[in-house]
């Protein structure tokens, strides 16, 4: 499977997870930052970007075999990662498995099922009672935005990666980890990111201020300052 | 974490450069403030000062800018609100004012005046540096090499200097108004349009084939700290304001080695200690083949150095803290106390006029 991938700079590797939906590309002032200073890797996940479309619906383990087979063939070992997101459920994946990554930084964190209460189960109820009438309808009206403009074969992978929750993998992540959570993030709320930083052994949380699940385009500064920080 | 400590950020202004001097204030401002109580000061057009905490963001801006207005005596900050609030103690503070009144000394001035331990150039240095002229006169003094010029007040003057020269307004800074004159024809155009920004021009000999670099200063305790000479602007034109700030133009970082790099070095070195200066300065200078000319100083430079010592933010956060840290190292008043106690001599004891 081939991913298209952007590199640049020299030193130690630093490679970046971009979020569901997103591509490379929305690192590009952290990459032009980070460039100075270590070598920087950012690639599209299959089915984002410029990279291949999914053979078939993946999971979250599929996401992170896949990458360690790309980060291995790039000839990367123990890199430093920052994740956005969907990138963190791999992220977090990847580093429960194996301890393959030197330090994490995680931003705006997917991968915590804390919302499933009433309101949600009357959604799911509701879609279920449509779908006996028309599929079609129900598949064009229920749902979030972000699952209505998938494809059929990525609406199963978005289903199998959004049901999985990842507390048991973050228990077992071993290198340190600092977690950036915007307080105004309504994807990934607040609680969930302190439910990470509780369960990761080694993690930091830093709250920052007036920024939404997209920090690092929120406060590239403070971002980068944090990162760097982290990272040296 | 000394978040107990205030540190005013002062910024904007009424110079042609406010709005770099708001990118450099607020860059500060935000590098600072995880280890400070920053407090980002706006210098109005109207000679005031206000304060928001929306000023950490370059949003808060645009056309409009909403802030408290404050003012600064006793070493503190006092708010003007319902009632007038007299705010907290002040630490130290740290000017990022490019041109006008914000460098030319005048708010070093202010603060000294405040007892606000002053995180950059004292009033002498940003006074003389501001000024392209007397800029000159003290590196031709120090034996600081540079070129040839001559001084034009009116129309009338006549440069004794073989053309092409240039002609820069001797107080503004950021390549504002500065043109090259190529011959005798285009001279009294030039001087003319030169004469509107400023009542005193430097002429200056034009160097052909040259390179341009700048080198940046600051003192820490004892020693004064001199970044490697970096490469600015190469190339044979002048580079206009749009030209110096437009980010697509942004260059790769160059640094210049050798007996040019090290001739760079110690000319800052000397022109720093010299004026005795504080707080954090760039040099700039031109060069041509071996020969290296002392161009001019800035005494708030363009996101205060940021890039020439070093171009890792977290990097940079130190300097910006040993620059306030140093503030409060330096003596606030004269060493040695005196006092004549004329007004309490028996002959003026009593008395309620001045009359004799």
């Amino acid at each position: 499977m081939e991913l298209s991938y952007l590199s640049k700079g020299k030193g130690k590797d630093l490679v970046f997870f971009h979020g569901y939906g997103a591509n490379k590309e929305c690192f590009l002032r952290q990459i032009d930052y980070f460039s100075r200073s270590y070598k920087v890797t950012a690639f599209d996940f299959p089915g984002f970007g410029k990279s291949d479309a999914l053979p078939f619906p993946f999971s979250v383990g599929d996401y992170a075999a896949v990458t360690e087979t790309f980060l291995s063939r790039q000839g990367i070992i123990k890199p430093f990662v920052v994740a956005h997101s969907f990138g963190a459920r791999v992220a977090v994946k990847m580093a429960a498995q194996k301890d393959v990554f030197d330090r994490l930084v995680l931003t705006g964190p997917a991968g915590i099922i804390d919302n499933r209460n009433a309101a949600y189960r009357l959604k799911i109820f509701k879609y279920r009672l449509l779908r006996r009438f028309s599929v079609r309808y129900a598949e064009a009206h229920c749902g979030s935005k972000e699952y209505r403009c998938l494809s059929p074969l990525m609406k199963e992978s978005y289903k199998k990666i959004v049901n999985e929750d990842l507390r048991l993998a973050a228990k077992r992540i071993r290198c340190p980890v600092l977690i950036l959570e915007g307080e105004k993030d309504s994807a990934t709320p607040l609680r969930q990111a302190k439910i990470y930083a509780e369960t990761i052994p080694k993690a930091k949380l830093v709250v920052m201020k007036n920024c939404t699940h997209f920090a690092f385009l929120d406060d590239p500064l403070a971002f980068q300052l944090s990162v760097e920080e982290f990272l040296s | 974490m000394q978040k107990n400590k205030t540190v005013v950020v002062f910024f904007g202004g009424d110079s042609y450069e406010r709005e770099v001097s708001v990118i450099t204030g607020v860059f500060c401002a935000n590098l600072l403030k995880e280890r400070y109580r920053v407090i980002p000061v706006y210098l109005n057009e109207d000679n005031g000062f206000s304060t928001s905490d929306r000023f950490f963001s370059l949003s808060a801006f645009g056309k409009e800018i909403e802030g408290k207005r404050v003012s600064f005596a006793f070493g503190e900050m006092f708010v003007f609100g319902k009632s007038f609030k007299r705010g907290e103690k002040i630490y130290a503070a740290l000017n990022c004012c490019h041109g006008g009144a914000g460098e030319d000394g005048s708010l070093s001035g202010y603060c000294a005046l405040c007892g606000i331990p002053f995180a950059s150039p004292p009033v002498p240095s940003s006074a003389i540096f501001m000024d392209k002229v007397y800029t000159k006169y003290l590196a031709l003094s120090l034996g600081i090499p540079t070129l040839k010029f001559f001084v034009a007040r009116r129309e009338e003057d006549i440069p004794n200097l073989s053309f092409p020269v240039v002609c820069k307004p001797a107080r503004l800074g950021s390549s504002i108004g500065i043109q090259r004159v190529e011959n005798q024809g285009e001279w009294e155009q030039k001087i003319s349009s030169a004469l509107a920004f400023d009542d005193k021009v430097l002429v200056e000999e034009y160097l052909l084939n040259k390179r341009e670099a700048t080198c940046a200063a600051y003192r820490k305790g004892d020693e004064i700290v001199v970044s490697p000479a970096v490469e600015s602007f190469a190339g044979e034109e002048i580079y206009s304001f749009a030209e110096k700030y437009d980010p697509a133009q942004k260059r790769e970082r160059t640094e210049i080695s050798g007996a040019v790099g090290e001739r760079i070095r110690d000319c800052t070195r000397t022109l720093y200690a010299q004026t005795d200066c504080t707080g954090l300065v760039r040099a700039d200078f031109f060069i041509a083949g071996e020969e290296v000319y002392f161009n001019e100083m800035n005494t708030v430079p363009g996101s205060l150095g940021y890039g020439l010592f070093t171009e890792r933010l977290t990097e940079q956060r130190e300097i910006l803290c040993d620059l306030v840290e140093q503030a409060r190292l330096l003596p606030q008043r004269q060493k040695a106390q005196f006092m004549a106690d004329i007004l309490n001599k028996k002959e003026y004891s009593g008395s309620t006029s001045c009359k004799f």
